[in-house]
């Protein structure tokens, strides 16, 4: 008797908790802030400063991160909706290298042979590029 | 490639070398530097002399070539360690911690000392000076002083920002 009370006492706090009572609202905050932290994949130097708030440092990552050669932005796609507020992120975007939809879409073609010394293989792709020397030509015949 | 598309491609300088670690994932040694795939940020970490100079792709023995060609040549899972034929490079040592430790607390002699690199650009554990220290996030006027320092002396130094670890999702195995 006294386990089935217990029992129903238990889901009744439960039920009170899902409800919107007090502490049910901070439990589910916790819950969710604890989610948030976990769901990002990567970390990083930027990733940290931004996580803190700090503006200063994050402004100072991203000014140095305009100086290297190239700036892999794969890896801080999860934060760039964040990054937007901060002052050095217009020049950081400039210097993101930028993906055409005919380079999106570029097939790389492995053959073992080739058909003649002009034609390599045929095969079908979704961009097709032709070059001056082929207008050249045509314009001399 | 993925698909045959390319996903991604990476210009290095010759000679180099490709190493792979037990997950499968791609590292290029090229000049001085290791490339990482995964982060795709190029440290100068790894303490190995110029491939140039080190010339130790051309063996008179080819079965030896054969045989180093072959498995696991990088610490997949800490980044502690790589290795060449009969090199084993690594990351840290250990001044860069007894250093770092005369940094952190302070040390009388460290003032007016001229910058060394040696305590920021380490990796040890799939850590980096930056992830490591609380400078990112507290201490800016350090931050500035590194960062500044490091373009200064080269600038392929600042890639360590873009070194990044991968953080596991908990949730599945421990329920909170």
């Amino acid at each position: 008797m006294e386990n089935v009370l217990s029992k129903t006492s238990l889901k009744v706090s439960r039920r009170k908790m899902k409800q919107g009572s007090p502490l049910g609202e901070v439990m589910k905050r916790m819950r969710k802030i604890q989610s948030d932290k976990f769901l990002a994949k990567n970390n990083s130097a930027l990733h940290m400063a931004a996580f803190e708030g700090n503006s200063k440092c994050v402004n100072l990552i991203l000014q140095h991160m305009t100086m290297t050669k190239q700036v892999p932005i794969k890896n801080f796609t999860e934060i760039i909706g964040q990054l937007v507020e901060y002052k050095n992120f217009l020049p950081f975007l400039e210097k993101l290298p930028f993906k055409t939809q005919a380079l999106s879409m570029k097939n790389v073609l492995k053959v073992k042979t080739t058909l003649s010394e002009d034609i390599v293989q045929m095969q079908e792709s979704y961009t097709t590029f032709i070059d001056d020397n082929f207008f050249n030509k045509r314009n001399t015949l | 490639m993925k698909l045959n598309l390319e996903n991604d491609s990476y210009d290095v300088t010759a000679p180099f070398e490709v190493l792979w670690d037990f997950k499968g994932q791609m590292y290029i040694a090229y000049q001085n530097k290791i490339l990482f795939d995964r982060s795709s940020c190029s440290l100068q970490t790894y303490d190995f002399q110029d491939l140039d100079s080190l010339d130790y792709t051309k063996s008179d023995d080819s079965n030896l070539g054969e045989v180093n060609s072959k498995g696991i040549k990088f610490d997949g899972k800490n980044h502690n360690w790589l290795i060449f034929n009969e090199y084993m490079a690594l990351p840290f040592s250990y001044m860069t911690f007894v250093i770092k430790d005369k940094i952190e607390s302070n040390d009388s002699w460290l003032h007016d000392n001229h910058f060394d690199p040696e305590p920021y650009n380490y990796l040890f554990n799939k850590s980096t000076s930056l992830l490591n220290d609380q400078i990112v996030a507290l201490d800016h006027s350090r931050l500035e002083y590194v960062l500044h320092n490091f373009g200064l002396i080269d600038v392929d130094l600042l890639e360590i920002l873009y070194y990044s670890q991968t953080l596991q999702d908990f949730r599945e195995s421990y329920k909170l």
